[in-house]
C-alpha cells in the first residue's frame, strides 16, 4: 500500500518536475485547434450540415464524396490547381536557388538585395492580389499595358483571357512566395564546408562543377524541405486568387481552396456556387487535407529512404 | 557563423569574379530588386496623383503634382481607422498569447531528455504544414459552438493559439544555445523553474523573443481567410477583410485602393526593413536547424 502510495508519489514528482508541464498548455491547445478540426471534418464531411442550421444537421455517409466526384467544376477545380502546383514548383524552386547563389556572393550591398527579395512576404496575400490587379489592369490605367501600349507591343488581356489569367495567378504566386524559399536555400548554402569548395577548386573543378558535383548534393535535404512547404503552400492557394482573378474567367484559375471556401462562406456569389453548405466544403477539406497527406508521406517515405542508403 | 560567412565569401569571391562577369552578376541582382520593389512603388506614386494623370499618364512615377485627397477620403469616409485599430489589437494580442504558451513548451523541450522527442518535434512541423484553409470549415463550427464566433476574442484565441508550433520550434533553437549552467546557478540560489525563465533565460533571448513577436505580428496582421470568417460584423472587421469589400464590382477608383492598400502595406514594410536582419538569422535558423 505504501509503497504503491509512494510510486504514484513519485510518478507525479517526475511529472511536475518534468517536462510536461511546460509542454502540454501549449501542445494541447495547439493540437485541439489543429489535429482535432481534421478528425472532426471527416465527420462533417458525412453530414448536410449548413450554415444557417449548425445544430440539426443528418448524417448522409459518402453522398458528399458522391456529389464532388460527379461535379465537374469540382474535377476542374483539382485539375488546375495541381497543375498549378506542377507549373510553379519548379520554376519557384529554380529562381530561388539562382536568388540564394546571388545574394551567397560577396556582392556589395547583398544585404539590401536580400531584402527586397523577401520584401513581398511582408505584404498580406490578398493585397498582393489586389496590386497585382491594379498593375495588370486591362485599361489604360494599368502599368504594364501602358508600357506594352508604349512600346508598340499592345496589350495583354490578363483577365478576359484565360490562357493569360493563369499565367498572371502563376506570375504572382512566385513573385510572392520565392523569397521564403531563397531563404531557406541560403539558410543550406551557407552550411556548407567552405574547405570542401577549397577542395575541389584546388583540384581544377570551375564554379559550375563546384555547384553540380557538390553544392547540389549537398543542399539535396534542404531542397527536399523546401519544395515539400511549396507543394503544401501552393495547393492551399485561395487569398490571393480572391483578389487577383477571382477564379475567372470563365473559371480558367478556380482553384480547390476557392471552391471550398465560396461553398462554405459565399464570396460574393461566385459563379453558380452555393454558399453556406458546410457539410459539402468539409468534404472538399477532406480531399485537400488527403492530397496534401500524400504529398507530406512521399516526402517522409523519400528521406527514410536516403537515410537507409546512407 | 557571421565571420565564417565573411571568411568564406572572401574565399570564394574574388575566384567567381574571375570566371564569371562580375557587372553581370550586379546587373541580375539589380533587375530583381526592380521586380520586387517596383510594384509597392507604383502603388505609392498611384495614391499621391492627381486623377487625370492616373488614364493619361500611367507610366509617370513622379506625379504631376502630390494630391492628398485618396487618402483624406479613405479616412474620411470608410472606416479605415477602426480596421486599423482592429488589426492592431488582433495581431498583438494573438502574438501575445503564442509567445507565453511558445517560451514555456520550447523551455520543456530545451531542458529536458524524453523517449520520442525527436518524434515529437517532427509530428508539430508536419501538423504545422497543413495550411489553415483546409481546417476553416470546422473551426468556424467548433468557434460557432463556443460562442466565439464574431467576438474579438474568438480570433485573437486562434491567432495565438495557431502559433504556438511555429514559436515552439523557433524559440527552442535559442534555449538551446544557452548553457545549462545558467539554469543550474539559478537552481543553487534557490530560484524556481519560472523564476529561472523569467529572470535569467529570457533576458538573454530578447532578439528573439522580438523576432518571433514581429513575425506573428506580421502574419496575423496580414491574414485574411480566417478574419473573414469569424467575424461578419463590420465594425469588428480588421484592415485586410476591410479593404476587400471596399473593391466594388468595378475597380474604378484606382487612388483610393492604392491609397487602403499602402495603410495595409506600410506599418509592416517599415518594421520588416529595420529588423530584417534578426528575421533572416531567425528563419534560417529555424530551416538549419534540423
Amino acid at each position: 500500500m505504501t509503497a504503491a502510495l509512494s510510486r504514484s508519489t513519485r510518478r507525479l514528482e517526475r511529472f511536475a518536475g518534468g517536462p510536461w508541464p511546460f509542454i502540454l498548455p501549449g501542445v494541447l491547445l495547439y493540437l485541439a485547434l489543429s489535429i482535432y478540426p481534421i478528425l472532426y471534418q471527416s465527420y462533417l464531411a458525412m453530414t448536410d450540415m449548413q450554415v444557417t442550421s449548425l445544430s440539426s444537421a443528418q448524417w448522409v455517409g459518402l453522398e458528399n464524396f458522391a456529389f464532388l466526384f460527379s461535379d465537374s467544376r469540382f474535377l476542374d477545380a483539382i485539375q488546375f490547381t495541381l497543375l498549378f502546383v506542377l507549373i510553379t514548383v519548379p520554376v519557384q524552386y529554380t529562381i530561388a536557388f539562382a536568388l540564394a547563389l546571388l545574394v551567397d556572393q560577396k556582392l556589395r550591398g547583398r544585404i539590401v538585395f536580400r531584402l527586397t527579395y523577401i520584401l513581398p512576404l511582408a505584404i498580406s496575400s490578398l493585397i498582393i492580389g489586389l496590386m497585382w490587379r491594379l498593375l495588370m489592369h486591362e485599361s489604360a490605367a494599368g502599368f504594364i499595358n501602358a508600357l506594352l501600349e508604349q512600346l508598340g507591343i499592345g496589350t495583354i488581356p490578363f483577365f478576359s483571357n484565360p490562357n493569360w489569367a493563369r499565367f498572371a495567378i502563376f506570375f504572382v504566386n512566385i513573385w510572392s512566395s520565392v523569397g521564403s524559399t531563397m531563404v531557406f536555400l541560403l539558410g543550406g548554402l551557407q552550411t556548407i564546408d567552405v574547405e570542401q569548395l577549397e577542395a575541389a577548386t584546388v583540384d581544377g573543378a570551375n564554379a559550375w562543377q563546384r555547384f553540380f558535383l557538390i553544392k547540389l548534393p549537398l543542399m539535396r535535404q534542404i531542397s527536399g524541405l523546401a519544395l515539400i512547404f511549396m507543394f503544401v503552400g501552393t495547393f492551399g492557394i485561395f487569398e490571393k486568387i480572391l483578389a487577383l482573378t477571382f477564379g475567372g474567367p470563365a473559371n480558367a484559375t478556380f482553384t480547390i481552396g476557392f471552391y471550398m471556401f465560396a461553398t462554405a462562406f459565399g464570396a460574393r456569389g461566385a459563379w453558380g456556387t452555393t454558399a453556406g453548405l458546410l457539410g459539402r466544403a468539409a468534404a472538399m477539406g477532406v480531399v485537400m487535407f488527403g492530397v496534401i497527406l500524400i504529398f507530406v508521406l512521399l516526402y517522409l517515405w523519400l528521406v527514410m529512404f536516403e537515410r537507409e542508403e546512407a | 557563423m557571421a565571420t565564417q560567412t565573411i571568411f568564406r565569401s572572401a574565399l570564394s569571391g574574388p575566384r567567381l569574379a574571375k570566371t564569371a562577369n562580375r557587372s553581370l552578376l550586379y546587373l541580375i541582382a539589380i533587375a530583381a530588386t526592380v521586380v520586387f520593389v517596383f510594384p509597392v512603388i507604383w502603388l505609392i506614386s498611384a495614391s499621391l496623383k492627381p486623377n487625370v494623370d492616373i488614364y493619361r499618364a500611367p507610366l509617370n512615377l513622379i506625379p504631376s503634382e502630390v494630391d492628398w485627397t485618396p487618402y483624406e477620403k479613405v479616412f474620411r469616409v470608410t472606416p479605415i481607422a477602426r480596421y486599423l485599430l482592429n488589426s492592431f489589437t488582433y495581431a498583438l494580442g494573438g502574438s501575445a498569447i503564442t509567445l507565453f504558451f511558445s517560451v514555456l513548451a520550447s523551455y520543456g523541450l530545451s531542458r529536458h531528455i524524453f523517449t520520442g522527442k525527436r518524434t515529437f518535434l517532427t509530428f508539430l512541423l508536419i501538423v504545422q504544414l497543413v495550411p489553415q484553409l483546409v481546417r476553416v470549415v470546422p473551426i468556424y463550427i467548433m468557434m460557432s459552438s463556443l460562442g466565439l464566433v464574431n467576438t474579438q476574442i474568438g480570433l485573437i484565441l486562434l491567432y495565438g493559439v495557431g502559433g504556438i508550433a511555429y514559436g515552439t520550434w523557433f524559440l527552442k533553437g535559442y534555449f538551446d544555445s544557452i548553457p545549462k549552467d545558467l539554469d543550474e546557478a539559478a537552481w543553487m540560489d534557490g530560484a524556481s523553474k519560472f523564476a529561472t525563465i523569467w529572470r535569467i533565460l529570457l533576458p538573454t533571448m530578447v532578439p528573439g523573443l522580438a523576432a518571433l513577436l514581429i513575425l506573428q505580428f506580421i502574419g496575423h496582421w496580414n491574414d485574411f481567410t480566417t478574419a473573414a470568417i469569424m467575424l461578419r460584423v463590420p465594425d469588428l472587421r480588421p484592415l485586410t477583410v476591410g479593404i476587400y469589400t471596399l473593391i466594388g464590382p468595378d475597380e474604378t477608383d484606382f487612388r483610393l485602393l492604392s491609397t487602403a492598400a499602402l495603410v495595409n502595406i506600410v506599418p509592416v514594410v517599415v518594421v520588416f526593413s529595420f529588423l530584417q536582419r534578426y528575421l533572416v538569422a531567425g528563419l534560417a535558423a529555424g530551416a538549419v536547424k534540423r
